[in-house]
């Protein structure tokens, strides 16, 4: 009896030890069905972000190009048209006569403030119409037009004006430009026609080509990645030759 | 006759005398950039293009313009010519190139260039100019208004699509969501033995 009950109990213990392990194995096996598939995505997820983040970089510019994602919010401050100076800010001018053609009458030069909009330039023939530029070559400035290097002429002036642009923005059209083209530079005070006379592909260490110069030119340049958009360390420039200047009528402050 | 004479001579040279001492103090911005010209600053320079914009978009004094000329002349004197005289023999302050300056202010020590800092400082203070330095500009200004003139920018700009931090980001991201599913894997096989 006693063996028959040993018995029993031990099939009853194994019973339900295999009751148990089975109910286990079920939570397991379920869990594991479950998990598995969010694992194995997860897994796809990751890989797929690492391989991705490369092209990611390279990319970016023309997604946002697509998807217009650099907005930013406007200034509501007292310098609400321009941070770097006051709404109320005079007018910079001054009454200039060229040293070498006394015979001309006096004309106005403006100076404008930096982060103001400075002018605009049109080469027909490479697809840049009416492109804005602004005074400085920061970051934030370049975010709204083509910038002019304050380094460089302020335009009216004889010498090298320098204005630089983004390769994704405002100057993608740049790369376009052929020797012969003509441009012209517009703001409130002249408008100035130059023709492209020379393309030239630069390290971006080497400044001799935004250095002054004793001609009268303008120089346009861009970051330079072979034709495709991004960072590089080569900037394409366009030179251009003074052909004309036309002086406007400015009204008094 | 001849006391006329000799009066006439006197009063021509007082007119003259006169005409000087006027002079002398009229300087204009024209005077500084010949002044800096003369120091070893290269008019083939960026950095003496920002001064003839910095002047043509603000107003001083001709005693003002003085003071920049005595600066100028004095930090020549003083840093500039010796070693100008020792790298290029042969030429003068005003026949110096970019590279050539360049290679003056390598030569200076540490001391001589944080001389001229100052000697600028105390010159921005006397003339009422406020200067900020940031990381990639610097802007040296009169009043509340910043012209175009006023602030310098490195020569060549960054022009391409600007790169931001989400690629790291991404990558990032991607890398932690790798581990921690390798890591439920493990423990789910651990589990199943």
């Amino acid at each position: 009896m006693s063996d028959h009950t040993a018995s029993h109990a031990e099939h009853h213990t194994h019973h339900t030890h295999r009751h148990k392990s089975s109910s286990s194995n079920q939570v397991l096996r379920t869990i594991t069905f479950v998990l598995t598939p969010f694992l194995m995505a997860l897994i796809f997820l990751g890989v797929g972000m690492i391989c991705v983040s490369g092209p990611y970089a390279k990319y970016k510019p023309y997604i946002n190009l697509v998807f217009n994602t650099d907005k930013k919010e406007d200034d509501t401050s007292l310098r609400s048209i321009n941070k770097y100076r006051r709404d109320d800010a005079k007018t910079v001018s001054a009454t200039v006569t060229e040293a070498d053609k006394p015979q001309e009458e006096a004309h106005t030069i403006i100076y404008p403030y930096y982060g103001d909009q400075y002018g605009t330039i049109t080469c027909e023939a490479a697809g840049m119409n009416d492109i804005p530029f602004y005074v400085g070559t920061t970051d934030d400035v370049l975010e709204m037009g083509a910038g002019w290097y304050t380094g460089s002429k302020f335009v009216g002036k004889e010498g090298n004006v320098v204005i630089a642009g983004h390769n994704h923005t405002f100057f993608r059209n740049l790369p376009n430009c052929e020797v012969g083209d003509i441009v012209t530079v517009d703001t409130n005070f002249c408008t100035l026609t130059y023709e492209v006379t020379e393309r030239v592909v630069f390290h971006e260490k080497d400044t001799s080509y935004v250095t002054p110069k004793k001609d009268d030119r303008l120089t346009m340049y861009t970051c330079w990645n072979n034709g495709k958009l991004g960072m590089s360390e080569y900037r394409l420039a366009i030179i251009c030759k003074c052909l004309s200047r036309e002086w406007k009528e400015v009204p008094a402050d | 006759m001849k006391l006329l004479k000799i009066l006439s001579a006197g009063v021509v040279a007082a007119a003259v005398a006169a005409t000087m001492v006027f002079s002398a103090s009229a300087a204009t911005k024209e005077d500084v950039l010949k002044a800096a010209k003369d120091a070893g600053l290269s008019s083939e320079t960026t950095q003496y293009q920002h001064l003839e914009n910095f002047l043509e978009t603000n107003e001083f004094t001709s005693e003002e313009y003085d003071q920049m000329i005595a600066v100028a002349n004095d930090a020549s004197e003083k840093y500039i010519k010796d070693k100008a005289a020792e790298l290029f023999p042969d030429k003068a302050l005003s026949e110096l190139t970019a590279d050539d300056l360049s290679q003056i202010v390598a030569a200076m020590t540490a001391e001589e260039k944080q001389a001229i800092r100052d000697a600028l400082a105390g010159l921005a203070d006397d003339l009422g100019v406020k200067i900020e330095i940031g990381v990639d500009d610097a802007t040296a200004s009169k009043g509340d208004n910043t012209t175009g003139g006023d602030v310098i920018t490195p020569p060549v700009a960054d022009t391409g699509a600007v790169e931001t931090t989400n690629t790291a980001a991404v990558a990032f991201v991607g890398f932690a969501a790798l581990v921690l599913a390798s890591a439920g894997v493990v423990v789910i096989s651990k589990k199943s033995k």
